[in-house]
């Protein structure tokens, strides 16, 4: 709807005023016609009449021949007059007359006689034989006298009305002697005329009325009002589409019964479409929810970027899928308080399958790992697993390391992935046997070396995404750029590699390769740094005047919000310092994790069993406060989760917060 | 961490700055000790506190025993004030 409302006039309304004008102009031109017909009518009919009196006239006279004679005398005259007064009333004519005509034109009467008794008897009065009239001959007398007919008539317009006028000639010896004539007043028969006229032309009025009224009763009923019920339905049907209409009963079929039932037809099909799109979009929409789910868990199980800060080793690693699931992924976790292991892989293809596949692979390298087997048992093993069963035959591509921070001694397995850079003073491509992807045969044998790390030195895993991306030439960013790039960084930082600046790096390397090309997101690396002199450094001792430094140091190095450093930094004092002061521990280790929702510190110690986590705390009475047991209630009330788990004679704390990003979410 | 001391009659204030955490809690302790004996009220300055852990607090808790409750706190940061509302001081200090 909108714009200006548009007058209404309904159709009823329209059809009856087209059928009154039409009725009005056909009466109109009939009419017309009729009026000329009706003239022409009466006119010939008095013309038959007026002649129709002269002749009889003219068989009254007989012969010519002593014509003067014969009419001097009276009763003569009078017979005459008589048979002419009778021929008067039989015939209607109203005046019958015999005239003769001198040299000058002039008329002399002899006999006239009229209809009505009265005008007669006033004619025999005023008229007197061989009378001379005054009056000036009509067309139709001067006419007769020159010869040319034997008969002439003519219309003339009297103060009684139009009247016809028919005159004979009377010859004797070929000579015109006198003329008959007669004068018929045609009014009657006009009247009648006009009466039989306006008769028809009332019976068609009525005729075309009846015709009319019943006509739109007609339509009224088999057109406009299934019309305008039509036009109801197709309103409600727009407002309200589950209305059933029942259909209307009808004994015929015609134009507009085929027009409902084809609305019917369509109004039942589109309930039926939108019925499925419906469904179509309920589907779709929890189709999409699944995958938004599916998503979340992966992001759960791979946090977009993860950063490892610990005695020994620095880890960075980032996993950016370009679609809603990827199949890329990455996983770093500690074994104990010296080993740490860090894992990139890639799935075929991509979706939801490639994502479920991703996690069973993710999850078997990690549980077989922690379970204490070595890299090459893992890959045996699980490629075995996954062989048995792969329906989709998928594969994927693993690099899998174990870095022993005490040493620097780094175990390094791939299984058909992309060589690593070996980060040292140049960036080199580490040479061993690429190895066999997981899940192609079920006796592949995967590439394995061992190195040791010095001091600053590290390892960039990667997955074929980065390598891979093209700029909107369709050419790819190639192994050499990447080495060249990371052997750059090198360069610019001197010996200390920085993992979260390396990888800013080649984000933006790629961002300037790929320019508009294509989103260039799909990328997945880890970066590894030794930092062996650094353990000794970051390790903690029994000694808190010197340990408790050290953690402070740590944590603002991870955290750049002052307040919530802080709240961590107290957190783990209370911790630290309930080992040192009650777990007679000789070694503890700790490290920082921190991914975009959570910030993890770890604390090892090989002391005395202790769990903070459901140790019973009493509350205590403000006098007591001042002899402990104030720390654990503080580090709890301050942490999201805390973890303890005993594992080989050691005590294995997790306290995990909110990461800023998310706190300020 | 540092301890100011100022003096006024019987009332001694102590400044304290920095981070008061198990280091540095036993130099509080031992400013509490090195107080006069004609000592009747104490006020702890924390404006300049940026840093409390539970030996801070046990500290705070001592020098409120050992004032009998002639305890004062100026200037705490709300960092600080949640950490004493947390353990449950903040019910008997009171704060100026």
């Amino acid at each position: 709807m909108g714009g200006k409302k548009k007058p209404r006039i309904s159709l009823l309304a329209r059809s009856a005023l087209f059928f009154l004008l039409t009725l009005f102009l056909s009466l109109l031109v009939g009419l017309l016609f009729a009026r000329k017909y009706v003239f022409e009518d009466a006119i010939s009919r008095s013309y038959a009449i007026s002649a129709g009196a002269t002749t009889a006239a003219m068989t009254s006279l007989g012969s010519a021949d002593g014509f003067y004679e014969l009419f001097s005398d009276e009763e003569y005259r009078e017979s005459i007059h008589k048979t002419f007064h009778f021929i008067c009333e039989k015939t209607e004519t109203d005046v019958l007359y015999l005239n003769t005509v001198d040299e000058n034109q002039k008329r002399h009467y002899i006999v006239a006689a009229a209809k009505d008794d009265y005008t007669d008897e006033l004619m025999q009065d005023t008229i007197s034989f061989d009378m001379i009239d005054e009056e000036e001959l009509y067309p139709a007398e001067v006419r007769v006298l020159e010869g040319k007919s034997d008969g002439e008539h003519e219309f003339y317009h009297t103060d009684s009305g139009y009247m016809c006028m028919f005159v004979r000639p009377v010859s004797s010896q070929g000579k015109i002697i006198a003329f008959v004539g007669a004068s018929y007043d045609m009014d009657d028969i006009l009247e009648e005329s006009k009466r039989n006229l306006y008769f028809i032309a009332g019976l068609v009025i009525l005729v075309f009325s009846i015709a009319l009224i019943s006509s739109l009763i007609l339509m009224r009923k088999s057109i406009f009002v299934p019309v305008r019920s039509l036009s109801d339905r197709m309103r409600s049907f727009t407002q309200d589409i589950d209305s059933h209409v029942p259909k209307r009963k009808t004994i015929f079929s015609d134009e507009i019964t085929d027009m409902e039932s084809s609305f019917y037809e369509m109004t039942e099909n589109m309930r039926e479409y939108v019925g499925e799109i419906k469904t179509l979009t309920s589907d779709k929409v929890q189709v999409e929810t699944q995958l938004d789910v599916a998503r979340r868990i992966q992001s759960g199980l791979i946090p977009m970027e993860h950063f490892v800060l610990g005695d020994g080793c620095e880890i960075y690693g980032i996993e950016k899928p370009a679609r809603a699931v990827g199949g890329d992924f990455y996983d770093i976790f500690r074994l104990d308080s010296d080993r740490i292991c860090v894992v990139v892989g890639d799935i075929s293809g991509k979706g939801v399958s490639a994502a479920l596949f991703m996690v069973m692979v993710k999850t078997g390298i990690r549980e077989n790992i922690k379970g204490g087997r070595s890299l090459a048992e893992t890959f045996s093993s699980l490629n075995r697993e996954i062989c048995f069963s792969n329906p989709e035959t998928m594969f994927a591509t693993v690099a899998v390391m174990i870095l022993d921070t005490k040493t620097g001694v780094l175990k390094y397995l791939n299984g058909g992935h992309e060589l690593p850079l070996l980060l040292s003073k140049n960036a080199d491509y580490l040479e061993l046997d690429a190895g066999c992807a997981l899940g192609l045969f079920d006796d592949a044998k995967a590439g394995e070396k061992e190195i040791r790390l010095s001091d600053g030195e590290g390892l960039l895993i990667f997955t074929d995404g980065v390598t891979e991306a093209v700029d909107d030439e369709r050419k790819q960013f190639g192994k050499d750029r990447l080495k060249e790039l990371a052997g750059n960084y090198h360069s610019k930082h001197g010996e200390r590699y920085d993992c979260e600046g390396l990888i800013k790096d080649i984000k933006s390397g790629l961002r300037d390769f790929c320019k508009e090309a294509e989103q260039f997101d799909d990328i997945t690396c880890a970066v590894l740094i030794y930092r062996g002199n650094e353990k000794e450094r970051r390790r903690l001792t029994m000694d808190l005047a010197s340990s408790l430094p050290v953690i402070r140091d740590t944590i603002f190095g991870c955290i750049s919000d002052e307040e919530r450093a802080k709240t961590i930094i107290l957190v783990c004092e209370e911790i630290f310092t309930n080992i040192v002061n009650y777990s007679g521990a000789k070694e503890v280790s700790f490290y920082c994790e921190r991914t975009e929702e959570i910030f993890a510190v770890s604390f090892f110690d090989d002391g005395m069993p202790f769990d903070p986590v459901t140790v019973n705390l009493r509350d205590k009475t403000f006098e007591e406060l001042d002899t402990g047991g104030m720390g654990i209630k503080l580090a709890r009330m301050n942490t999201k989760e805390m973890v303890y788990n005993r594992i080989d004679n050691t005590n294995q704390l997790v306290l995990r917060f909110l990461s800023n990003d998310s706190n300020r979410n | 961490m540092t301890i100011e001391k100022t003096i006024d009659g019987t009332e001694a204030t102590l400044a304290i700055e920095g981070w008061l955490d198990t280091n540095a809690a036993p130099e509080l302790l031992k400013a509490l000790d090195e107080l006069e004996s004609d000592t009747e009220s104490l006020v702890l300055d924390l404006s300049k506190l940026e840093y409390i852990s539970s030996s801070g607090v046990r500290g705070i808790v001592s020098a409120y025993k050992k004032m009998n409750g002639a305890l004062k706190v100026r200037g705490a940061a709300p960092g600080i004030m949640s950490i004493f509302k947390a353990t449950g001081i903040d019910k008997k200090l009171s704060f100026e």
